[in-house]
């Protein structure tokens, strides 16, 4: 017989399968052939039966989050955690953590399921990224919570079929008291849910193959094990002590076809001198397991002890430590100091016991075994002198004898194996573990970013258009950080992995070093690197890159106008609603260029203002339109405008005769450019010469060419931003506005970015906004449309209060430290930050600390690279001119 | 939030001073006295039973029990009780191991399958 699992018919449910189980449990025992050596004979649903009739039903914890919430956060956390553990007061928890590996390649074969059209080169692209995936730890911690509901009496299940109504009685009870255990598992705190068939076949395989590789495939359990199917288990896997009092025992068995042996060590947790918690910064106290390189196995035995049973022991104690002082004082010797101490604790907690009713106050006694595998003796040794110093010196981790029975510990219904190394504690200091506590963030379908770096070091993964294809959420993900953060890095990453999945997108750079994009090898048949400043007269036309809406994206049988009563007529309101909104933004736009043309006293006058709204009113805002007609209905004005909007006229008629001017004011019309964003993958648009304003300067300060750049920037983020229209609405589409800071400055930049973020989930668009201050982003009324956020490092507390609100962390918690010690370098160092850090808010509930880094890919990271370097202009360096000189002062 | 454990209280040395009015120059656990009674008296009746009587089988007997007593409580503390070091030596005693020749000297292992009938 082999290790594979028989495959049964799809089970009925758990509650009528336990009855059946147990009324049918005598008849089949003369069927059976063969028997496990478990106490587990059964398993009906998430409820296991032992031997001895003990019935504990076992659920699964959601993950919870730990990092960047606010201590309160935690401290409620740790609460309800405690609250639901008291509720099981009088029952025994066996409380298991195991992993479940997520395979390299499972996950490449994810990303090239959810990849459409890529590039040539993908599948060693894939490669690539697989090698580099494979040196992190991939696996998902699982918690699982089993609880002890009741006992079925020997007596009860022998006389089954003599009295049936006996049985009916007891199952029924413990199908009560599982209804009742399934309520408080589900509470916040625990959030934890009955585990599956596929959950119960994991913790199955996970604890009798204790140690061994995960297999690679499982088949599709059922619900319902007799004792001859967890026989099956068990089959092949042969655990034996070497020697007597051996640090370890061998575990072996049959992984896909090969006989594997792995050495195991069992250790468990001593004395404990723990922190508070969060406040030390300690963290939960079993998720320190998630810092260690390797992933260890977890079997925590916990009765949560009634009160006066609890109070009995304590009296018991304090009596203990009474008599002794009495004995010393009998005999007038010292007594040792620890006594008093004792004396002292036990009053506290037999007062803590008696008088407070919360129910944090309820006692708890533990054993907490820790398994590490290794595939020979001394890699399980250093695995578990890396697991002793992570918990020196809080916690004492001690390797007991009698390692086979500790071990067997981890198997669901096994007893007990000694009573030695009980640790006693209020179960408020027991849910300072919080073994569910994850640091998880991201997904496992998009390309890897990079890693998280706080509490573990695990691969990130992304796929950007995720959360509008199936959470129906936006596409606007912000990336904030002062200058030197690494948001280039970051972005210019994320726009080379998904450009070669073959997602098009259009980049907006206006420095210009991300047009180096364009130059890789793998990316240049299909980039197009555009400069705007040196573009075709009327390329940036406020009126022609508005474009109007879609008529096939209003058709009345899509999503939103199919439940109206008159579908046809929704779609047909709403399309001319859009063009209408098209019509006025272009106008807008136009007035907003006007005005930035111009000098700020002149704009700042009631006059100009009032000419210009006359103006954009007469205009016809069509795509057809130009900024001529517009200086032609300035002209027209009558009455005591008249002079007044000639002579803007005339300002603005030099404007345009200027090289930044002409791109605004065309000669004649032009002809359709838009191939350039349909028919490339990457085009990367940049306006290399631009001058744009200082930082915080008044605009009465500006130059002549800072002044004209500012209409030119948020011009061109409207003309990349259109190419989000030029695409089929469901495409995947990407779109990186770089300097965003500078286009909120203005009523048309911040509409461009709201109409963006409002279109993004429509149009299947994943909006990247780089800025330099998230107070912007917040002040821009656009917080609604963001689905994620990206903060680097951030200097000022202002800026740094703005970016904690963006993530959706209250300030003032301690993290502003966090995002000021972002990418830190180390003081005196010459080398270069390979690596950036960012604060990522995932937008599905996950915040992490992760580093971006691109050291696997060295081209990449040059032509990202936008700090000064002036080496990179001299391909070979010139000879160095210096001689050593010898002590004589002469050159040697 | 603080967290506290109930250990301390369960750590309280229980030692034997000596009779009212008598201090003796060494401190000893009621538990040592308990286990070193238990060991004296098994010696003397395996002399006893092979025939070895007198006072100075005797006092081997006790020198005997002491050093045992000494050894036995190197494995028992706060952490670990008398019941639990004795299940664990039964623990070693009976774990499944292999023959050093490769052979099963002992029953591989209780997890593995074995017929019932």
């Amino acid at each position: 017989m082999s290790m594979s699992h028989k495959k049964k018919p799809a089970g009925r449910p758990p509650a009528r399968r336990l009855l059946d189980r147990l009324l049918t449990t005598k008849t089949h025992t003369r069927d059976r052939a063969y028997s496990s050596g478990l106490q587990l004979t059964d398993v009906i649903g998430h409820l296991a039966v032992s031997r001895t009739g003990q019935v504990t039903a076992w659920y699964v914890a959601a993950p919870q989050r730990w990092s960047f919430r606010t201590d309160s956060d935690r401290n409620w956390l740790i609460t309800a955690h405690a609250t639901r553990l008291a509720e099981l007061t009088g029952r025994r928890i066996h409380l298991r953590i195991t992993h479940r590996p997520y395979p390299v390649h499972r996950w490449a074969e994810a990303l090239h399921h959810a990849t459409l059209d890529p590039l040539p080169g993908w599948e060693r692209y894939l490669e690539e990224e697989q090698r580099k995936i494979a040196r992190l730890p991939l696996d998902d911690k699982i918690v699982y919570y089993g609880v002890r509901v009741g006992r079925l009496s020997s007596a009860g299940r022998s006389s089954a079929r003599l009295m049936r109504s006996a049985i009916t009685r007891e199952s029924s009870a413990i199908a009560d008291q599982a209804g009742i255990v399934d309520r408080i598992m589900a509470a916040p705190g625990m959030d934890a849910r009955p585990a599956d068939p596929a959950a119960m076949d994991w913790l199955l395989t996970r604890s009798i193959g204790l140690g061994l590789p995960a297999p690679v495939v499982l088949p599709r359990p059922s619900g319902v094990w007799t004792p001859e199917d967890i026989a099956e288990w068990t089959e092949g896997i042969e655990w034996t002590a070497p020697d007597p009092y051996s640090p370890h025992i061998k575990v072996s068995g049959e992984r896909d076809g090969q006989r594997v042996e792995r050495y195991v060590t069992v250790t468990t947790l001593g004395q404990m001198d723990l922190p508070a918690i969060p406040e030390s910064g300690y963290g939960p106290w079993l998720q320190r397991l998630d810092r260690l390189p390797f992933p260890a196995e977890v079997s925590a035995t916990i009765d949560v002890r009634d009160g006066k049973e609890a109070n009995r022991e304590v009296l018991d104690q304090l009596a203990r430590v009474q008599a002794q002082r009495d004995h010393h004082a009998e005999h007038r010797v010292a007594e040792p100091m620890s006594l008093a101490r004792q004396g002292a604790l036990g009053q506290i907690i037999e007062d803590d016991v008696r008088s407070n009713f919360s129910g944090l106050s309820t006692r708890v006694q533990c054993w907490v075994r820790i398994a590490v595998s290794g595939r020979d003796p001394e890699e399980t040794r250093a695995r578990v002198r890396m697991l002793t110093e992570e918990y020196t010196p809080r916690v004492t981790v001690v390797r007991p004898a009698g390692q086979y029975t500790l071990a067997r510990e981890f198997i669901p219904s096994e007893p007990l194996a000694v009573d030695s190394h009980k640790r006693r504690m209020p179960v408020t200091t027991l849910a300072g573990a919080l073994p569910a506590a994850s640091a998880e963030v991201g997904d496992r379908h998009g390309p890897n970013l990079g890693f998280t770096s706080g509490i573990t070091r695990r691969p990130v993964m992304w796929h950007p258009w995720r959360s509008q294809e199936v959470r129906e959420s936006s596409g606007l993900t912000p990336v904030v950080g002062s200058l030197g953060a690494g948001k280039t890095v970051l972005c210019g990453q994320i726009v080379y992995n998904t450009s070669r999945m073959g997602v098009p997108w259009v980049v907006l750079d206006p420095s210009g070093p991300v047009t180096r994009l364009c130059s890789l090898p793998e990316l240049r048949p299909y980039s197009k690197a555009i400069d705007l400043m040196r573009a075709e007269p009327g390329t940036l036309n406020p009126f022609r890159i508005i474009p109007d809406p879609d008529p096939a994206h209003y058709r009345p049988d899509a999503e939103e106008y199919r439940n109206e009563s008159d579908p046809q007529s929704a779609a047909e309101d709403a399309y001319r609603s859009a063009v209408a909104n098209a019509q006025s933004q272009r106008k807008t736009l136009c007035m907003d260029v006007m005005s930035g043309l111009l000098r700020s006293q002149i704009t700042d006058s009631e006059m100009t203002q009032r000419a210009l709204h006359l103006a954009a009113r007469r205009v016809d805002a069509t795509t057809h339109a130009s900024p001529r007609d517009f200086l032609t209905a300035l002209r027209q004005l009558e009455g005591s405008l008249e002079e007044h909007a000639r002579d803007i006229a005339e300002l603005l008629e030099a404007a345009a005769e200027l090289p930044q001017g002409q791109l605004i004011f065309p000669r004649v019309e032009a002809g359709d450019d838009r191939y350039q964003s349909a028919h490339h993958r990457l085009v990367v648009m940049s306006m290399r010469g631009l001058t744009l304003p200082t930082e915080g300067s008044s605009r009465a300060e500006w130059s002549l060419e800072e002044q004209y750049s500012m209409p030119l920037l948020y011009l061109a983020g409207w003309y990349a931003q259109r190419s989000v229209y030029d695409r089929p609405m469901s495409d995947r589409k990407g779109l990186w506005l770089d300097e965003c800071h500078e286009m909120l400055r203005v009523s048309s930049g911040r509409a461009l970015l709201r109409k963006t973020g409002r279109d993004s989930r429509k149009h299947n668009v994943r909006a990247l906004y780089g800025t330099q201050d998230a107070g912007d982003i917040l002040t821009a009324d656009i917080s609604n449309w963001v689905d994620s956020v990206f903060v680097g490092r951030t200097v000022g507390a202002e800026a740094q209060a703005a970016a904690l609100r963006l993530l959706g962390i209250d300030p003032g918690n301690g993290y502003e430290s966090v995002l000021a010690g972002l990418s830190q370098r180390t003081r005196g160092s010459d080398q270069r930050r390979g690596s950036r850090e960012f604060i990522w808010s995932d937008g599905d509930g996950g915040i992490e600390r992760i580093t971006v880094t691109l050291d696997h890919r060295p081209q990449l990271r040059d032509a990202l690279d936008s700090t000064a370097n002036p080496h990179k202009r001299t391909a070979t360096p010139a000879e160095n001119p210096y001689v050593t000189l010898s002590k004589g002062g002469g050159a040697s | 939030m603080q967290m506290h454990t109930d250990d301390e209280l369960y750590q309280v040395d229980d030692v034997f001073l000596g009779p009212r009015g008598q201090t003796w120059p060494f401190r000893v656990r009621y538990r040592a006295y308990a286990i070193g009674g238990a060991v004296f008296g098994a010696i003397i009746a395996v002399e006893m039973w092979v025939g070895i009587v007198g006072l100075w089988p005797a006092v081997f007997g006790l020198l005997t029990a002491i050093w045992l007593t000494q050894r036995a409580m190197d494995h028992v503390d706060h952490e670990r009780t008398i019941r639990s070091a004795a299940t664990t030596l039964w623990h070693e005693i009976t774990a499944p191991r292999r023959g050093r020749s490769g052979a099963t000297r002992a029953r591989m292992s209780l997890t593995s399958v074995r017929r019932t009938r």
